[in-house]
């Protein structure tokens, strides 16, 4: 009896350790930057740091209000494709996800002056949308499985696949298979302010409440493809005789709420030229957290097993705090010829979690360390460019960008790096039209349990599509 | 957040206080800003040369109006100004009202007393190098003209977070390793 106690409570002391899952692969999600919400920006490669002459100021650099001498309102929609061919134990398995999200409404107010200019905005953005997917399908042969790797926790038992040891008979050599289906954003309410402080110099700032949603679901499955486990897997259960299949399903859900705050700077070189920098500070996103486990068993009797769900969720709430984001840009216009670069400097390492409601500080400790042993500073660049036809308003752009992946060792294969062009319209003056487009590739890896061991090799493009529709009067 | 708070109030406001800030920003207690020479501008980054009528878009302030030079054909040479509405809705020009001035103040330079029979004038606005075409009379803005000619303007300018699966999958949400 005793004996039976102890083993309960140790149990409950493990999974009270291990449920715990937050880790750099959370805080990059919310760090890593997204493609903003601009057609005409986007055009060129988000290369608008120094141009920043419209409402979008508010996103890439406040002091770009100052540029502003008409009222403007200005919205836009989005389109994201994400496709992703994985490679997992020599087995490749495509799959895709789509997204289209109202992503910008904006208003712009200049003040009336005598000389100078004073600017205030106020912005619905979506800065970032979080659309992803992955599938994957291969036979490990190795001596390895998600069933031993959660051997620590009482998932394996309650669904029969151990003794009352805790111990069982599965030892790799199952066919893995899964997807996962990220959906969500990160929408932005942001009040923004400039001023011309001397003649051709503007300075401005902003404050952003960040409103956004997060939700990931994994289905994940071990199937005994080549009838390898014959036997019980748990002793003296008969009905657990021919294990057929592991089945786990986790649904990790995000409030996303939180604030933060920028400083802009651009100066006006006559009709040649502007030079911007922003100062990004730390962007403090507060997380409420629920997570959802479902899983089950079933064997060759007949016979399944399920999870009580209730026991193995449970909703937690944490801060992730992005590093300082360090910007330098300039644009020159070239008789009508508008080239534009940028860099931006953001320090991955310093990515932290704060704050934690039902995790132990020293697990945050521990995920704070972590991050600071695998993530690295990166310089993101940007370049663009943009040529106007003065007799009829048309104007083309294009565009690249590369956002470096934030992992110490990754290749440069693993950087996301995005080809864009556009196009926009001026009519009467008035009105704006911009439609663009961004082609994005990159490489990837994940991990299904331990390191290394259930690996996906990860081949993502993407193609998004943004209009933007502005009127000035 | 207190801290960034004050830096933003200190950037965006403050420095409107101190000596030598650029910006003078329009007191209701005086004239309204609304003619060029009443408000100073920045340099152009967008110029007449390159992007046209489309300069306007970028760099001419809702609150000036801009002057329409009125030439008339027809052996005279003399040349009229009148304020362009500049786009401006009924909304704004209540905001420009505010200070108590009335239409026929910014029709202060229409010579409206004899509007000529001719069919066509010519106007260039200040900033930009398009050409509009006016039907006559120009000068219809003010009321008490007896001219009942219509009038109309166009103006042509114009992990990977998706292999989040590193996450260790794991119902138990065992930190695991994840990617390395």
């Amino acid at each position: 009896m005793y004996k039976h106690m102890f083993k309960i409570f140790g149990a409950i002391f493990l999974i009270s350790l291990t449920i715990q899952a937050q880790n750099y692969n959370d805080a990059i999600r919310l760090g890593f930057p997204g493609l903003g919400s601009n057609a005409r920006a986007l055009g060129m490669g988000n290369a608008f740091n120094a141009l920043s002459d419209d409402a979008s100021a508010s996103y890439f650099n406040p002091a770009g209000f100052g540029l502003l001498k008409k009222m403007e309102l200005s919205g836009g929609l989005s389109f994201t494709n994400f496709d992703n061919t994985t490679t997992f134990f020599g087995k490749e398995t495509q799959d895709n996800t789509t997204n289209t999200s109202l992503n910008r409404i904006s208003f712009a107010l200049p003040f009336p002056t005598y000389q100078g200019s004073l600017v205030f905005g106020l912005s619905y953005h979506n800065s970032k949308d979080l659309t992803s997917i992955i599938k994957f399908d291969g036979f490990n042969s190795g001596t390895n499985s998600k069933i031993q790797s959660l051997l620590g926790t009482n998932i394996p038992y309650d669904l029969f696949l151990t003794d009352e040891n805790f111990n069982t008979i599965i030892n790799g050599n199952l066919n893995q298979s899964g997807n996962i289906l990220n959906s969500g954003g990160i929408d932005n309410w942001t009040f923004s302010g400039a001023i011309e402080v001397q003649k051709n110099f503007f300075v401005g700032g902003n404050l952003t409440v960040v409103n956004g949603t997060f939700e990931s679901n994994n289905d994940y499955y071990e199937d005994d493809t080549r009838n390898i486990y014959q036997g019980e897997t748990a002793v003296n259960e008969p009905q657990t005789t021919d294990f057929k299949t592991f089945y786990l399903n986790n649904i990790l859900k995000w409030d996303i709420g939180g604030w933060n705050a920028k400083l802009g700077f651009l100066y006006q070189m006559e009709d040649i030229a502007r030079f911007g920098a922003t100062v990004q500070f730390p962007k403090t996103f507060a997380i409420n957290e629920e997570f959802i486990v479902n899983g089950s068993s079933e064997f060759g009797t007949g016979q399944t097993y399920s999870l009580d769900a209730q026991y193995y969720s449970d909703k937690v709430s944490y801060d992730i705090t992005t590093p300082f984001e360090l910007n330098g840009a300039f644009a020159v216009n070239l008789k009508g010829i508008i080239i534009s670069a940028e860099a931006t400097y953001i320090d991955y390492s310093e990515l932290k979690f704060k704050n934690p409601d039902g995790l132990t500080e020293s697990y945050i400790s521990e995920a704070n360390k972590e991050i600071k042993d695998i993530l690295r500073p990166v310089i993101n660049y940007n370049i663009g460019f943009e040529y106007t036809v003065p007799t009829i308003g048309l104007r083309i752009r294009g565009g690249y960008l590369v956002q470096p992946s934030a992992f110490e060792d990754d290749a440069s294969d693993f950087n996301h790096k995005y080809l864009t062009g556009g196009l926009g319209f001026l009519a009467n003056g008035t009105i704006g039209i911009d439609v663009a487009y961004a082609y994005g590739w990159w490489k990837d890896i994940g991990d299904n349990y331990d390191s290394n061991v259930s690996r996906t090799f990860q081949d993502i493009k993407t193609h998004n599509v943004m209009l933007t529709t502005t009127y000035r009067f | 957040m207190k801290n960034f708070v004050m830096l933003f109030l200190f950037v965006i406001f403050m420095s409107s206080f101190f000596t030598g800030c650029y910006t003078v920003v329009w007191d209701p207690r005086e004239e309204f800003p609304n003619t060029e020479n009443s408000y100073e501008t920045s340099d152009d980054f967008y110029t007449d040369d390159y992007y046209g009528g489309y300069v306007e878009y970028y760099e001419s302030p809702w609150w000036v109006s801009i002057p329409v030079y009125v030439t008339y054909p027809g052996g005279t040479t003399d040349s009229q100004t009148k304020e362009r509405n500049n786009g401006r809705d009924s909304e704004t020009e209540t905001i420009r009202n505010s200070n108590g001035r009335g239409n026929t103040d910014r029709n202060s330079g229409i010579d409206n007393t004899t509007p000529p029979p001719t069919t066509t004038t010519t106007t260039s606005s200040g900033n930009s190098s398009n050409s509009n075409i006016i039907n006559t009379p120009p000068p219809t803005r003010d009321t008490n003209t007896s001219n009942t000619n219509s009038t109309s303007s166009s103006t042509s300018n114009t992990r990977n977070s998706g292999s989040s699966e590193t996450r260790n999958s794991s119902g138990s949400r065992n930190s695991g390793s994840g990617r390395r």
